[in-house]
């Protein structure tokens, strides 16, 4: 049998180290399914529901392995769908490759049916963005999008027209009239591990040393660095502040860490970025500028991979290009110890934020916390757990119950901010890692979305755990409307509510609905103790507010105005709010 | 195409007069959360010019109404004066 251009393709992403390709099939990929077929023993193809999912599932296992995500989807309608979670991974700086169909290039230019110019559409969300014409182009433009993938952490497109996808790989159908062959190329690449300038490293050493209130901000570029982070905050007396997608890159119950920034962060962490004086930024491109030092309030040393994201949002005196964890390792013999005081400060604020949250896991309320909820996961799932969760309010929870510890990781939408991503990257992290824990702690509205991927878990008998915090309503929204001083409008579900748990067992899973504050422990561990994919829905509390670390005046003004002007389940909300305070207060 | 309808002057004078009273009560809250704040917005938000302009009328009316009354008392002074002599 003669080897096609889909089988060069599968047999060239084999000899990329890749092992799982996510996606759906359809009749403007067959040719390429064929390939896959050819090397069904080194290649897993594993089927979805819905494109997107297949594109947040590779997104997800670039994110947790680090590797080359890798999706699949026919022509038209299937690439449109895909577009959604390719975004997340562009804006999250992962690398994935989307493979995608087109049609056949006699009809090109003919109104043909699902004739969609994918080249054209992917134009901005990929790095490397291609329809191959040619099957002489084979392997080496494969080799090109998966070393621009890499290197450049971003999307790589390649398209192949149905013709394409089925001719023979050594044909060459034209004249060849330039003076070169196609490329003969290799499947390898060396990535990058950019050492420090001593030079620059002088320089952000000596801005860190004139401080005396040093602080750190480290990112998701930092999580292959933890020992360096903390070696470089114990010796220069510097709280760590913490992004979301760098969540893991410290224990939450370490000493030197004030836990998270911005609108889901903690209080200490917004206090620490009012009061310091010199700030390392490590691996981040934090984006809401508000939380951060005001410009000239502090001296900016900032090391990130990427030199055009050192200095991103401030004045940065020292920036350096490089790799986080050899930068570190690198700036700490040319440190001076620092005075602790200040350190100890906050410290002593932290004991008194984490009182303040343990105090809202309160398991008596009823509805059901979902502070609660999520402290029950926390305190039930194992030391090296992979968690994955949505956008919305539910990010608020795990950002401030959801401790990192041992070997935990957390992945979320962190740039994209999409509603959807947990379920699929949950089935994609636990593909990598089969003998770990992976649980998707998900709301309502972002599992609805791609619910249909529960059923993915269970045939491919992948044992994911489930949360939805079903608020019943897009609960990030609702607040957010009252935040910017009006009362909400259509945020909440009408009519009768889903039983998701009910799914789950449609599917053949484990499923259980609570509604009771008492059922919530024994339900969650039962979902963890689980030998298959298992579900927990759990009706919780939606005036339950996710307050920001530190409420602002203008927080403040407008929840007050949005109330005034008739927000409706005002009663409900300030009795939350109201039995929060006390909660902390008795604490 | 429906007719739009205007609010009566009152209904509108009562409407303006709440979205006052709730801006003022959001004002007092965001105050309450973070004092500093709220001062400074009440500061800017004070109609300093306006003050100043009417402080400058209201002065300036005051020294001529002043000198009018003054003129005016001294022309009848001279005039008493001429009289009873």
């Amino acid at each position: 049998m003669k080897q096609i251009v889909g089988e060069s393709l599968a047999r060239r992403l084999v000899a990329w180290g890749v092992d799982t390709v996510f996606g759906l099939p359809g009749d403007g990929i067959n040719g390429l399914m064929e390939g896959f077929r050819r090397c069904q023993d080194e290649i897993r193809f594993v089927l979805v529901h819905h494109e997107e999912a297949a594109a947040f599932m590779a997104t997800g296992y670039a994110k947790a392995t680090g590797r080359l995500g890798v999706c699949a989807a026919t022509s038209g309608p299937g690439a449109i769908h895909l577009l959604n979670g390719l975004y997340d991974a562009k804006l999250d700086g992962v690398p994935v490759l989307a493979i995608t169909g087109m049609q056949e290039t006699s009809v090109l230019g003919t109104h043909y049916q699902q004739e969609v110019h994918l080249d054209r559409l992917y134009q901005d969300v990929a790095g490397y963005n291609l329809m191959i014409t040619n099957p002489q182009q084979m392997p080496a433009v494969v080799d090109l999008a998966v070393r621009n993938a890499l290197s450049k952490r971003t999307v790589a497109h390649l398209t192949f027209p149905n013709d394409i996808q089925v001719a023979p790989v050594d044909e060459d159908p034209y004249r060849h009239i330039a003076p070169a062959n196609s490329p003969a190329t290799a499947a390898v690449y060396r990535p990058r591990m950019l050492p420090a300038d001593p030079e620059d490293l002088r320089l952000a050493a000596d801005v860190l040393n004139a401080g005396s209130k040093p602080a750190m901000l480290v990112g998701v570029g930092a999580l292959h660095a933890r020992d360096e982070v903390l070696a470089v905050a114990d010796k220069l007396g510097a709280p760590i502040v913490k992004t979301l997608p760098g969540k893991a890159v410290v224990p939450d119950d370490h000493p030197l860490t004030t836990g998270g920034l911005g609108l889901l962060g903690t209080k200490p962490s917004e206090e620490l970025m009012e009061e310091c004086d010199t700030l390392l930024m490590v691996g981040t491109s934090f984006p809401y500028t508000k939380h951060l030092p005001k410009p000239g309030q502090a001296r900016v040393v900032q090391i990130d991979i990427d030199p055009t994201r050192a200095g991103l949002r401030l004045p940065t005196e020292a920036p350096v290009a490089a790799d986080a964890k050899l930068a570190l390792r690198d700036l700490l013999p040319l440190l001076r110890a620092g005075d602790r005081s200040f350190l100890q400060q906050y410290q002593s604020k932290m004991e008194r934020w984490r009182s303040d949250m343990a105090a809202l896991e309160d398991s008596r309320r009823d509805p059901i916390a979902p502070q609660y909820l999520m402290s029950c996961v926390d305190d039930f799932a194992a030391d090296d757990a992979i968690l994955t969760t949505d956008s919305g309010t539910i990010a608020t929870w795990a950002a401030r119950h959801w401790t990192i510890r041992g070997d935990r990781q957390f992945y979320l939408s962190g740039n994209l901010a999409t509603m959807a991503p947990g379920l699929p990257y949950a089935i994609a992290a636990q593909h990598a890692y089969p003998g770990r824990q992976v649980i998707a702690y998900v709301g309502d509205g972002g599992f609805a979305m791609l619910m249909a991927e529960f059923l993915t878990a269970v045939r491919h008998e992948l044992p994911i755990k489930v949360i939805v915090n079903n608020n019943n309503s897009f609960g990030q929204i609702l607040w957010e409307q009252i935040i910017l001083g009006y009362p909400e409008y259509r945020v909440r579900h009408e009519g009768p509510e889903g039983d998701f748990a009910a799914w789950a067992r449609a599917c053949g899973g484990h499923g259980t609905k609570v509604t009771r504050p008492s059922a919530v422990a024994q339900a969650v561990r039962d979902a963890l103790a689980h030998p298959g994919p298992a579900l927990v829905d759990c009706d919780v509390n939606p005036d339950e507010p996710p307050m920001p670390g530190k409420v602002a005046y203008d927080q403040a003004k407008h929840f007050t105005e949005a109330f005034l002007r008739g927000q409706p389940h005002k009663a409900a909300t300030l009795a939350t709010v109201a039995r929060d305070k006390i909660n902390q207060l008795v604490s | 195409m429906g007719r739009r309808t205007r609010a009566s002057a009152p209904t509108r004078i009562l409407h303006a007069v709440r979205e006052r009273a709730v801006t003022a009560a959001g004002a007092v809250a965001g105050t309450a959360v973070e004092p500093k704040v709220g001062a400074r917005k009440l500061v800017s938000a004070m109609p300093w010019r306006g003050l100043g302009v009417a402080g400058m009328a209201f002065a300036t009316g005051f020294l001529a109404g002043r000198q009018l009354r003054n003129g005016l008392l001294a022309r009848g002074r001279d005039a008493g004066a001429g009289a009873g002599q």
